[in-house]
């Protein structure tokens, strides 16, 4: 298994920079963000953390279309489906490649960036909940990449099918992430978030499999 | 009640003629295309078997 | 082999659909005009709102379609993706463009509504909020419809985002929910109140007539737009 995984990750940072254009992409669009409500710093510190986790789903939305659609074109998919190892653990290697490509290096950066411009809603748990949510964000990916798989507007139908699903965890979190500035606890958005994380990201390789199954196989 | 005093609705003329104008072009629309390309398809098909 | 099996099931649903459409047609042509009737002259105005409670007798039912539609919708992906049954494909094609516009419908005459009562046309209330993704969801699985050289990849695609909008649409009503008790709980209780007065005879008797008359005119239209769509599969 472990070669596999390397081997889809390789795929994905080296052959693509992957990881390096998610940090940046994440740079970019909060940075577009702040230059669209103005600089002034106490404005900006109360909504970070919600426009943080906003532009992690949308960052998430960048590596969707190389997740699956090389390994469609040049009939990878094909020997997934007759290797012996079963296409659900594929996927979710798949789907950890990816999260290790995209989520984890765009979560390390909203981590900083809260700490840099908000440190008020810093907190060790702003960290793992960012984590959790990319994590949610691949995992509803993944379905959103197996679901255009062959389809000419693979990319902007893949933004339009994953934002809405990503309502859920993006409400959980930005909510978590906000709670130090509201002076609440945390705890109860940031153990939903869990929930959803671990239920999104245990069912989606199995949702994925059937799906990219079933792009294979349909006529 | 006049008509007049009928039309303005309390107040809320624009709110309520306003809902119920979209209400019947959103429902009249999708019937008279649903049945105008019905009958369009219908007899196409008829013709050609 | 195919083509009977798929040519046996259309040929049965026709049938059904014969028999079904001058009953629903004699229904809708009944109770519609009554029910508009009611609902702009007959039924009073509400003692707090006014005649703009009048919004209510198609606010109501277009809410009632969209979710209706979304659950018959997931009815059918089910049972598209399970036995790959064509015409239940053919049933989302159908359903799911009507679905959006019911709650477009039920969003915009929701605004209407909320302007002279709220003072606002948008509240990020929990309720508004879910059938903003509802409207979202639609509006995905419908463009997957058509994003495919083959129909049937886009119909299999559809059934499956439709399963998981589904699986994710009480999630959103919860996570909202949630939500909002932390931001303004005002808003949510204000809408419980306007959502279920205790509601006198005389106002639940134009919505029944509305709600009735609109469901059977949603199902002629969505009956004559799946007979549409099985023609255009059969000239194939």
């Amino acid at each position: 298994m472990m070669p596999i995984f390397t081997r889809m990750l390789a795929r994905l940072t080296r052959a693509r920079g992957l990881h390096t254009l998610s940090v940046v992409f994440f740079a970019l669009a909060l940075t577009a963000f702040v230059f669209g409500i103005g600089g002034n710093t106490s404005d900006l510190a109360n909504i970070t953390p919600g426009l943080v986790w906003a532009v992690l789903l949308l960052s998430s939305l960048l590596g969707l279309p190389l997740l699956l659609e090389t390994d469609w074109a040049d009939s990878t998919l094909d020997d997934f489906i007759l290797s012996p190892i079963p296409l659900p653990a594929l996927m979710a290697l798949k789907m950890l490649a990816h999260i290790a490509a995209t989520a984890l290096p765009a979560a390390i950066a909203a981590t900083l960036c809260v700490f840099a411009m908000a440190p008020d809603a810093f907190s060790p748990q702003l960290g793992i909940g960012l984590l959790l949510g990319g994590i949610s964000f691949s995992a509803i990916g993944m379905l959103g990449a197996a679901l255009t798989l062959g389809s000419s507007r693979a990319a902007t139908l893949q933004a339009v099918i994953v934002m809405p699903l990503a309502v859920p965890p993006l409400i959980f979190g930005a909510g978590a992430a906000g709670a130090p500035l509201l002076g609440v606890s945390p705890v109860m958005p940031l153990s939903m978030l869990a929930a959803f994380t671990v239920s999104a990201a245990t069912l989606a390789p199995f949702a994925a499999a059937a799906i990219v199954r079933m792009k294979v196989t349909t006529p | 009640m006049d008509f007049h005093t009928y039309i303005q609705m309390g107040g809320y003329a624009l709110h309520v003629w306003g809902s119920y104008a979209l209400v019947l072009l959103v429902m009249g629309g999708f019937t008279i295309h649903a049945v105008v390309k019905h009958e369009r398809l219908k007899n196409s098909t008829g013709a050609k078997q | 082999m195919i083509n009977l099996s798929y040519f046996a099931n259309p040929a049965r649903f026709e049938r059904l659909a014969k028999t079904l459409m001058p009953v629903l047609a004699t229904v809708a042509t009944i109770l519609l005009p009554l029910g508009l009737v009611d609902a702009l002259l007959i039924s009073p105005p509400d003692y707090q709102q006014g005649d703009a409670v009048r919004i209510m007798y198609i606010h109501v039912p277009s809410a009632w379609l969209s979710m209706a539609t979304y659950a018959a919708c997931g009815v059918a992906a089910i049972i598209a993706i399970v036995w790959k049954h064509t015409l239940a494909e053919l049933f989302l094609r159908a359903a799911l463009p009507f679905g959006a516009a019911a709650t477009a419908m039920c969003l915009v005459t929701g605004m209407l509504w909320g302007k002279p009562m709220w003072g606002t046309w948008w509240v990020w209330d929990a309720r508004l909020t879910s059938v903003l993704v509802l409207f979202f969801i639609y509006i995905a699985t419908i463009a997957l419809l058509d994003a495919f050289d083959r129909p049937e990849q886009g119909g299999q695609a559809a059934a499956w985002l439709t399963v998981i909008g589904l699986v994710n649409l009480p999630i959103i009503k919860y996570s909202v929910e949630w939500w909002n008790t932390l931001h303004q709980p005002s808003s949510l209780s204000s809408m419980k109140r306007m959502l279920n007065p205790a509601m006198a005879a005389d106002m639940i008797r134009p919505l029944m007539l509305m709600t009735i008359g609109l469901t059977c005119l949603a199902a002629i239209i969505v009956t004559l737009r799946m007979k549409i769509e099985i023609m255009k599969r059969k000239r194939k």
